[in-house]
């Protein structure tokens, strides 16, 4: 909340800038997944409306808002209309947890005739202690939204796609949750800040009593854990209901799933869920496994000495800073961004036998395996 | 404001626990059931037991009551319905349930009170 008047609106400021940064994004994505496909598969895409098919962003938006409203005649009402607004609940939540920078110092100033501050205001909506068991715990919600969604619409498919989607949640919950043990154990917090401040520097570790270090690599968590990265990068994609895991919404199947019976504005806030939930996934793998909001073979000292001949008073010098950062932490997030569209239009989806094989039989055992392993890797390294 | 928080949060728990009980749709209900896990999920918050609030959730609200929402949405429900609302049977198993949480209940009770006259 804050302590007083400006805090405060600093801070609901801040929380209203971050949900309009998630929805703001998804109009691009779906340019970039328009455009990226067509790259890949050899075609133009939307070209013809503004620049690049820039427009055709815009030409999509009033279209979704000027759609018929339609709902099948035997649907749950209720459901029908909760369903789309749901979809928008976990991402956004989960959302706040993610720290995109250092907070920015404001020092104390005089204004109105009364003193304020200083200030320390974090590039995060919420500072959150256990920010990776928030996450996980607000983002497990997702399935509600597919659930009540394929049951509300009154419609064979749409059950079977809300069935599916959250069969494929629960059993995917299973794996990453397990891999991210392996993550929390190494940096032996639940705080995404520390984890990203344990990152700093090259490669350097201690294990029995020596300690190797490697000037040539970043200190991230992908060398400490690649199986764990791996495996969290799967269930990540089987979480968001992407190919090749987009069963529910497989249309030789199932025409599309969950949302068969929506459109409009109704179909629009699914994507937002579904993108909102791409880009909470793609903050989670920057920030375990490629050190957040760190620059690669620069320290944060180096940064302050630089931008110090940029910046007039350390405010200035703080907001920088922490806009340095940001643009860092979203360069990381949109590259990850990129590689959810470039498997989309990439890989083929699986079948649905194959897609709880690899869940129940695979994931989990070398999730449980990798947890296992970390463990005594550490216990024998701190002995 | 704690206070607040605190009598919004149980307004939300009771409410949505008597809504499991008294809506005649399974849907609804197993929906209200979510409703109060996330409820409790919130005090535990306010309690400052965050790990037990994630927890919580992840597993009450996200997985357990997911697989309950799950299965109810596979009945015929029109049908489940009449099995539970009608017939001799189902009347009487109804008497027995709330006969036995009335003797639990009061059975406890006056052990609680029994204790506290001594």
């Amino acid at each position: 909340m804050g302590t007083d008047l400006i805090e405060v609106l600093i801070n609901a400021v801040k929380i209203i800038a971050l949900f309009l940064i998630m929805v703001q994004l998804v109009p691009v994505l779906v340019w970039v997944e328009r455009r990226g496909s067509a790259f890949i598969q050899h075609r133009y895409g939307p070209n013809r409306i503004g620049p690049l098919g820039l427009l055709q962003l815009l030409a999509d938006a009033v279209k979704f808002l000027n759609k018929e409203e339609f709902i099948p005649k035997n649907a749950n009402k209720m459901l029908f209309y909760l369903a789309p607004v749901i979809a928008l609940v976990p991402a956004s939540l989960a959302l706040l947890a993610i720290p995109f920078g250092t907070p920015i110092q404001i020092e104390s100033l005089t204004a109105f005739g009364q003193e304020w501050g200083p200030y320390s205001i974090p590039l995060q909506g919420a500072v959150i202690p256990l920010g990776i068991v928030y996450i996980l715990g607000v983002s497990s919600l997702g399935a509600y939204s597919l659930l009540i969604a394929g049951w509300g619409s009154a419609n064979k498919y749409s059950l079977m796609g809300g069935l599916r989607a959250s069969a494929q949640m629960i059993s995917y919950e299973l794996a990453m949750g397990i891999a991210i043990i392996g993550v929390i154990l190494i940096y032996g917090t639940f705080d995404l800040t520390e984890i990203t401040l344990q990152q700093q520097g090259h490669l350097s570790f201690e294990f029995m009593d020596q300690s190797y270090s490697l000037s040539f690599l970043p200190n991230w968590g992908v060398f400490y854990q690649p199986i764990g990265f791996f495996l969290f990068l799967v269930s990540v994609f089987a979480e968001t209901n992407r190919t090749p895991f987009d069963l529910p919404e497989a249309e030789g199947e199932l025409v599309a799933g969950y949302h068969t019976e929506y459109g409009g504005f109704k179909m629009n806030l699914f994507y937002i869920g579904e993108y909102g939930h791409m880009l909470v996934a793609s903050a989670l793998l920057s920030i375990f496994y490629f050190g957040g909001y760190n620059i690669p073979y620069v320290s944060h000292d180096q940064l302050v000495d630089f931008l110090g001949n940029y910046a007039s008073g350390p405010t200035a010098l703080s907001a920088l800073t922490s806009l340095i950062y940001f643009i860092v932490s979203f360069t990381k997030i949109l590259l990850f961004l990129w590689i959810f569209i470039w498997v989309r239009w990439t890989i083929p989806r699986f079948r649905y036998d194959q897609l709880m094989d690899i869940g129940w039989k695979t994931m989990l055992p070398w999730a449980l395996g990798n947890a296992i392993v970390t463990a005594v890797v550490i216990f024998v390294a701190r002995a | 404001m704690e206070n607040i928080v605190f009598y919004f949060l149980e307004a939300l728990i009771l409410l949505s626990a008597l809504g499991v009980v008294l809506v005649t749709s399974p849907i609804y209900s197993a929906l209200f059931l979510v409703l109060t896990m996330i409820g409790v999920a919130g005090i535990f918050v306010s309690l400052d037991a965050f790990f037990l609030a994630g927890v919580q959730l992840v597993v009450y609200a996200g997985a357990v009551t997911v697989m309950f929402v799950m299965v109810v949405m596979l009945f015929n429900l029109d049908k489940e319905k009449k099995a539970f609302s009608k017939g001799t049977g189902s009347n009487f198993l109804k008497a027995a349930s709330v006969g036995l949480i009335w003797s639990i209940l009061s059975t406890s009770l006056l052990y609680v009170l029994s204790d506290l006259g001594k």
